[in-house]
């Protein structure tokens, strides 16, 4: 953590981290617009995470924007608006989730990740382990299913996941570890022998 | 161990496909399409939404006389504008039946005539068949349904207060505004005529040859046809009531002369007298 209350970041991030903060203070639709390229692919990555579906995901991230627009007197008081942004868009996501049936996302994100070249047995075979694997990691407790989610978006840190989830980053890495496990656990039991 | 690498390797497929997620092309631009319609719509919010209120106006006023001053003239003119447009309304919605005693002419067509009537110059010189004229000359009769003890000097100054400015020329919805607020022209109460009195008394039974009567040059004409017509009915009449005899004496075409020889041929009289 820097003296200056930011997080910890890499070099790129803290750029981008000061063009958005420097922009923020500013209210101009310019500098929203600057946000928008910078922060609008990892929001999108991190709604994709929950929804798992691209238009969702894209409604989203425009709702995130359209509250940024509706705060953005106030965007100079955030102290870190990467994280704002995705705790924003985290907690829209989950929303958008409960509205909407699970198998209606997962079922055609399953079926994209299939390779084509494989044969037809072996694509169904792997289509009903994906679609199990993204089942399993449905029914994971809240906490671990978050961190676990959280922690494929590349572009996160540990340290930005347990903002995100306001836990402590020894927190957020037991989460992990216990999230995998579990996960790898259900699958071997309900693998067929 | 073989199916525990599986499965991790199906965890990471998936996790992996979360990670590489690629955004949606033109992503940036739908965003800021919406952002910049939201900020329109923000925009014109805010545009609907009313100034200072005047309790801030009079507090800014109290702290800072000379900054409320603009707002002060502001609601000054805002207060005149609806006063002005009021009254306009006012007057000219009035009662149709004050605007009939007060001006004579105005079931006169011609927006003309009305303006003689009501005794008003008008710069306006509508042309018949032009619907802008047309229109001009609703309002100018709009406007002489004003009594006669309000000055009318001021006709324009009065229609551009009361929102109800000369239209230009070729725009449709002054046209029909215009004909929206035209007075409505009932029948007058006129008495029948005595032609016409004649006319209703005579289409009602519906004689022909008094119908004939109305018109003077063609009475002959008409008097010999209608006479005509009532012959030849009659005529008709008398064949229809006379068909059955005509049948018989088809039929029986010597019974019909017998009758006429019987009264000749009288019994034989008879040759010896009882009194001789």
């Amino acid at each position: 953590m820097a003296s200056s209350g930011r997080l910890d970041l890499p070099s790129h991030w803290e750029r981008q981290w000061d063009v958005a903060f420097v922009s923020a203070e500013t209210t101009s639709e310019t500098d929203l617009t600057a946000l928008v390229q910078t922060y609008s692919a990892l929001l999108f990555r991190v709604a994709h995470s929950i929804l798992r579906n691209r238009a969702e995901s894209e409604d989203v991230v425009q709702d995130v924007f359209l509250r940024v627009l509706e705060h953005r007197l106030k965007l100079p008081e955030v102290r870190d608006l990467r994280v704002w942004l995705v705790r924003i868009t985290w907690n829209l996501a989950i929303d958008r989730r409960r509205r909407i049936r699970p198998d209606q996302l997962d079922e055609p994100f399953a079926e994209s990740l299939i390779a084509h070249s494989i044969p037809a047995d072996q694509a169904l075979s792997d289509a009903r382990q994906i679609a199990a694997t993204l089942r399993e990691i449905e029914r994971l407790p809240k906490p671990e299913r978050h961190a676990l989610l959280l922690s494929a978006i590349d572009e996160l840190s540990i340290t930005e996941i347990s903002t995100v989830l306001h836990r402590s980053e020894s927190a957020v890495r037991a989460l992990l570890f216990r999230a995998r496990t579990r996960l790898r656990e259900r699958l071997e039991k309900g693998k067929p022998a | 161990m073989n199916s525990q690498f599986n499965t991790d390797a199906h965890i990471d497929q998936v996790l992996d496909a979360l990670r590489t997620t690629e955004p949606p092309t033109g992503l940036e631009q739908r965003i800021a399409a919406r952002l910049a319609q939201a900020a329109e719509a923000r925009k014109i919010a805010a545009a609907s939404d009313s100034g200072p209120s005047y309790i801030s106006v009079i507090l800014n006023g109290v702290k800072d006389p000379c900054s409320s001053l603009a707002h002060a003239k502001l609601y000054t003119v805002a207060a005149l504008t609806i006063v002005t447009a009021l009254t306009a309304t006012i007057l000219l919605h009035r009662d149709p039946s004050t605007i009939a005693r007060t001006t004579p002419h105005i079931f006169v067509p011609s927006s003309t005539a009305v303006l003689e009537g009501a005794g008003l110059q008008s710069s306006h010189a509508a042309a018949p068949g032009n619907p802008a004229s047309a229109a001009e000359g609703m309002s100018t009769t709009a406007t002489t349904r004003t009594p006669q003890t309000f000055s009318l000097g001021s006709q324009s100054t009065l229609q551009t207060a009361g929102g109800l400015a000369p239209a230009p020329p070729q725009d449709p919805e002054a046209i029909a505004l215009a004909e929206t607020l035209a007075p409505s022209r009932p029948a007058p109460p006129m008495p029948l005529t005595a032609q016409e009195k004649l006319i209703q008394a005579a289409t009602r039974p519906g004689q022909p040859i008094q119908l004939a009567e109305l018109d003077l040059a063609r009475a002959p004409i008409l008097r010999a046809a209608a006479e005509a017509r009532e012959t030849a009915s009659i005529e008709s009449y008398v064949k229809t009531l006379l068909a059955p005899f005509a049948v018989a004496d088809a039929l029986q075409p010597t019974t019909s002369s017998q009758p006429q020889e019987a009264p000749t041929s009288a019994p034989a009289e008879p040759t010896s007298n009882p009194s001789n």
